[in-house]
């Protein structure tokens, strides 16, 4: 019974991030629930959003002139293959994605194509006021934005200033946010008063090549 | 497997399955990584399969398995308490169960190994 050591497990998974993760949650998936856990859970989430956007951001001719749902099932789908339960329900009665491990750890996210920050405004308030429950373990949730323009850099300033305008009891831990691709805010639940971490994350999809065949390409798939 | 389907990890959860429903009575419910990558037929270093793994260990609908740690210090085995792999885990620190000293690159001694869930077990006596 006694072969592969936890050291072993370990060696073999560090130049595979998808590896790496999966080995995590199957001892993470073992163990009682708890808030080391849940937080050892929201690293790994993290970690496999950074792999998916990597992914995502190195062909964005493939994804440039999707939808926001489609745009969601691509960018989660290397997460099937690491362990997780991932859902992209991505319709009107149900939140874009849902992580799971087991029965007690959940991360939501909620994703828009970037159409100005009023828009993301409306995606963060159907996120945090109809979906997220801030129950025990379910604290953590995520704001995914496709950004098709320049400078994605930008957009997740404008933003940031407008979440802390607008933001009903918004903290954010690092403004002012410069050159930034990501930040990350807090609120407490109105339903249980917990204190909910939000990752706000940009993924550039912006594609708009200026040699002739990449021109040529654009012009073609409009 | 419905919700699995259709997804990376599909085919090796399905061997895998396949694999714990169909073993002969009698047979030990007790198996080691390389048994069940064997039954998969695939490599350690795929991660689908260590996938495969992590959704038996902890998925709500297909919760067939459960890991538990050995602790093999060179002279005896001794089985490993959850909650002491998971604070080793954590700290990076595990004491030794009997001399309680704390023992240094511990991940090296410590081998994960599986056994089948009450589900797997209910399914088996139900077949």
């Amino acid at each position: 019974m006694k072969d592969y050591s936890q050291k072993d497990l370990l060696l073999l998974a560090q130049r595979n991030p998808a590896l790496s993760i999966a080995i995590h949650l199957t001892a993470l998936g073992g163990e009682p629930p708890s808030k080391d856990g849940y937080d050892e859970f929201n690293g790994l989430v993290d970690d496999a959003l950074d792999f998916c956007i990597r992914e995502m951001e190195r062909q964005p001719q493939l994804h440039y002139d999707q939808n926001e749902d489609r745009l969601s099932k691509s960018l989660i789908s290397p997460m099937l293959g690491m362990g997780f339960e991932v859902d992209s329900k991505a319709n009107g009665g149900n939140v874009d994605v849902a992580i799971e491990l087991g029965r007690s750890y959940s991360w939501l996210g909620e994703s828009k194509i970037w159409d100005g920050p009023a828009y993301i405004f409306e995606g963060y308030l159907q996120l945090t006021t109809r979906y997220a429950s801030g129950g025990e373990y379910q604290t953590s949730v995520g704001m995914i934005t496709f950004c098709g323009l320049k400078r994605s850099d930008q957009a997740m300033l404008d933003w940031a200033n407008h979440l802390s305008a607008n933001g009903k009891d918004v903290s954010i831990p690092n403004m002012p946010i410069i050159g930034s691709t990501g930040f990350r805010s807090t609120y407490r639940s109105e339903r249980s008063g917990a204190v909910m971490s939000v990752r706000h994350m940009s993924v550039s999809i912006y594609f708009k090549p200026e040699d002739k065949s990449g021109r040529a390409r654009v012009s073609k798939s409009k | 497997m419905r919700k699995w389907d259709g997804t990376p990890v599909e085919p090796l959860l399905s061997a895998l399955v396949e694999f714990l429903l169909t073993l002969a009575e009698g047979h030990a419910l007790t198996f080691s990584y390389s048994a069940l990558c064997k039954a998969a037929e695939t490599s350690m270093e795929s991660s689908t399969f260590q996938a495969a793994v992590s959704v038996l260990v902890s998925s709500r609908s297909l919760h067939l398995l459960d890991i538990h740690y050995i602790l093999d210090d060179g002279n005896e085995e001794y089985e490993l308490a959850d909650k002491d792999v998971a604070h080793a885990r954590r700290t990076g620190k595990l004491a030794h169960p009997e001399t309680g000293v704390v023992i240094e690159d511990y991940e090296r001694f410590v081998y994960p190994y599986f056994e089948a869930s009450n589900t797997l077990r209910e399914a088996r006596n139900r077949a």
